[in-house]
């Protein structure tokens, strides 16, 4: 392995405290019991180093990829991951099934138990646009 | 050390010897038994050898020095002298360069030979270029004295 | 990353929209979810970074029947071979290989290649024909989402099977990487025989790994900087035949060889324009050179530099609008880009030292060139701007670049020092790291690069 790329930390930190704020301020509007309790930045950022180095982007793709996949409670996936966007070219298509196959490959997850409910589904982008093989 | 690469150093001493009496020489006529007198004057060996076939470079440089213009004098003389020969001027490069640009090089050395005996009154006519960049090495060692040596214009004559 | 409810609309709504909005769509997941699985993920985050090594991938041996068995062995051999060079691939010991005895029919057992760490499996069958002929048929397995991702067959002779491999390695590295692959193509280069200074040089041509070499001439007259047309069986070069150092035009299937065009004075360093049907090339003049454009059809020539300098090493770019080239006008060789009809010269390179031999990728994103600095010999990278230099190998002399077809490899030429050193014709990636030897029977220079074969 050379290059083990992690997560930047500032676009996390940001874009997680208004999702944080969302959430705390719907539950009590919900008023139901079910309390979606959110991943920590550090929870968050642990899930995404693990898809990261599961991942080996293609060389020649540029775009994004997104797919969604279920998870059971001991973090195993369930089922196939589902591509939810679309393309016919040589390059998405290698990029979708680099994707797919990091996703499966990384399972099972280290998830907190006690977020089940906020985790059980995930939508990932995997994004290339950023990315050349060099 | 091969036959051949022995010859090479022979004629390269007498070319740097031919170039330490040059300032000796008669301006007016070349002193051809000056050197060595067992060939034959007028002769390709006389050339060479009482002479001097040719004049080096500095790196990445086609201009013409001192001792480089001693050489070409006598040379200018000599042709003068055994109107017959028409002369080809190669070019040459060391190998610290690019193919592409080494040829280039080589062609603009030549070039700045050919000028130079034309200014002495060679006619143009008598001479063409060639360049054959870092292609054709005299001396294969990896040493800045080697490179020195590969860096030069030779001048070969056509037969009579 | 984000953390938001169902689709993301983040990046398009203000937050205080953002707070309704979201609220609704958690009320909404909460309610479906009494009544059903629900189908909103709650996590969505953004990769933006994977893992740059190879990808593991097992090449079962294929399956022979008769007399196809070696050749199936080995045409497997040259598929993990291929991949492997590549850098992008790392090809599992066949030892190591928990199913053995696989033919193209077989169904793969998942499990055993994920154990061995493989993500991609590639298996084979090579069966004779009553004609004469091979059927290969090979296919290309997904081990992680268990499905096949390729399934092709072909008919051809027995000693087309190298050919045959290098087809189904770029069908698998098309199929894994989105990119065409690179494996089913020729390298032109220049032999060299003989001691240092009586060098014997001959156009020769090999296949990309280095087998199947074959000579075009035979070595009577200097030969130097061979190139591939981008769209036919034929090479452009420099030749000292006669004496005359010219550049000429040579056809690889027919043998046949002539000089191009009636120039008064050497011609050198000549290349195609991206659509095969003009030659740009230096012409020597005096102490200059200068940039002179052949057209191949109506042997119409234009001239396109006119400097006291030498403007050498000429190359398209891939759409024909540009050419980039080395000149020392200012003093030193630097890498200038003009338009193709001549105009508009530009200095690109600004770095310490030289820059000479540049060459414009097949995909216009970046000119790879020769560097030396300070005694040391660099291929290198820069973007057409000038912007983005960087340097992929450095030593004692690195030469002459030229890129594959898909733009991802560089090949070049390495020269080691002293009496007995002599070149050689190595390839690296774009990103440095995959440095490749291309074994050859001599020294070996100027390789140049085939398009992929049809």
């Amino acid at each position: 392995m050379r290059k083990a790329l992690g997560i930047e930390r500032v676009k996390v930190g940001a874009r997680l405290v208004l999702a944080t704020g969302v959430l705390s301020g719907c539950a009590a509007m919900a008023d139901s019991g079910t309390s979606l309790l959110p991943l920590t930045s550090d929870e968050l950022a642990v899930f995404r180093d693990q898809i990261a180095g599961c991942w080996i982007p293609p060389h020649g793709s540029d775009g994004v990829v997104r797919l969604q996949f279920d998870l059971s409670r001991s973090g195993e996936l369930v089922g196939t991951p589902q591509v939810l966007s679309s393309g016919k070219s040589p390059e998405y298509k290698a990029a979708a099934t680099s994707a797919v196959r990091a996703v499966a490959r990384c399972a099972p997850y280290s998830l907190p138990a006690e977020k089940y409910e906020t985790w059980k589904t995930v939508t990932l982008n995997f994004d290339l646009r950023d990315m050349r093989g060099y | 050390m091969s036959k051949t690469l022995f010859a090479r150093g022979a004629r390269f001493a007498a070319v740097v010897a031919v170039c330490l009496v040059a300032a000796a020489c008669s301006q007016t006529r070349p002193e051809l038994t000056s050197g060595n007198s067992s060939v034959a004057a007028g002769s390709g060996q006389d050339f060479v050898v009482n002479v001097g076939d040719r004049v080096f470079f500095l790196n990445n440089q086609s201009s013409i020095d001192g001792s480089a213009r001693a050489v070409l004098d006598k040379q200018a003389q000599w042709l003068q002298h055994y109107k017959n020969y028409s002369i080809t001027i190669e070019g040459h490069a060391d190998e610290r360069g690019t193919r592409q640009y080494n040829i280039a090089l080589g062609a603009r050395r030549a070039a700045a030979v050919r000028e130079y005996l034309v200014a002495k009154g060679i006619s143009p006519t008598r001479i063409k270029t060639l360049s054959y960049g870092k292609e054709r090495p005299v001396a294969v060692c990896n040493a800045a004295s080697c490179w020195s040596q590969n860096r030069r214009a030779v001048t070969v004559l056509n037969g009579q | 990353m984000s953390f938001v409810m169902g689709l993301n609309p983040m990046r398009t709504t203000g937050v205080k929209q953002l707070w309704r909005h979201a609220c609704r769509l958690v009320a909404a997941a909460v309610t479906v979810a009494a009544i059903s699985q629900p189908a909103y993920a709650l996590i969505e985050l953004d990769i933006t970074q994977g893992n740059v090594e190879p990808m593991p991938i097992a090449i079962s041996p294929f399956a022979g029947s008769g007399l196809q068995e070696d050749v199936a062995g080995q045409i497997s051999q040259v598929v993990a071979a291929d991949l492997q060079r590549s850098g992008l691939f790392r090809p599992i010991d066949p030892t190591a290989h928990i199913q053995q005895g696989m033919n193209v029919g077989t169904m793969p057992r998942f499990g055993d290649w994920r154990t061995i760490g493989s993500q991609a499996l590639v298996t084979g069958s090579i069966a004779q024909q009553a004609n004469g002929q091979i059927r290969a048929e090979f296919r290309l397995w997904d081990v992680f989402a268990g499905q096949q991702l390729i399934g092709q067959q072909f008919f051809t002779t027995p000693e087309n099977w190298r050919r045959l491999a290098h087809i189904i390695s770029d069908a698998v590295y098309q199929r894994l990487t989105g990119e065409k692959g690179y494996f089913d193509t020729r390298v032109v280069f220049i032999d060299e025989s003989g001691p240092k200074d009586v060098r014997r040089k001959r156009l020769a041509i090999m296949d990309q790994d280095g087998a199947n070499v074959r000579y075009l001439t035979r070595g009577d007259d200097l030969v130097l900087t061979p190139r591939f047309s981008p769209v036919s069986q034929e090479v452009t070069y420099m030749s000292y035949v006669g004496g005359n150092p010219q550049v000429y035009l040579f056809n690889i299937e027919t043998g046949q060889r002539e000089v191009l065009g009636n120039f008064p004075g050497m011609t050198f360093a000549p290349r195609f324009s991206p659509d095969g049907q003009k030659v740009i090339m230096s012409l020597q003049q005096g102490s200059n050179a200068n940039l002179y454009l052949m057209d191949l059809r109506t042997r119409r020539t234009t001239r396109l530099t006119n400097t006291a300098a030498i403007d050498t090493s000429p190359s398209f770019s891939p759409d024909g609008s540009l050419v980039v080239f080395e000149s020392d006008r200012g003093g030193s060789q630097q890498l200038y880009v003009m338009n193709s009809n001549g105009s508009g010269a530009t200095r690109i390179s600004f770095g310490p030292g030289q820059y000479s031999t540049p060459v414009w990728s097949p995909r216009g994103d970046l000119i790879a060139f020769t560097k030396v600095h300070q005694g040391r010999f660099m291929i290198g990278v820069i973007r057409p701007d000038g912007k983005g230099e960087r340097i992929l190998t450095e030593g004692y002399h690195n030469e002459g670049p030229a890129w594959s077809p898909n733009g991802r490899v560089l090949t070049f030429f390495r020269d080691t020092v002293g009496e007995q050193g002599g070149p050689q014709v190595w390839t690296v990636d774009l990103t440095g790291y995959n440095e490749q030897l291309v074994q050859t029977p001599n020294f070996a220079s100027d390789p140049a690069w085939s398009p992929l074969l049809d």
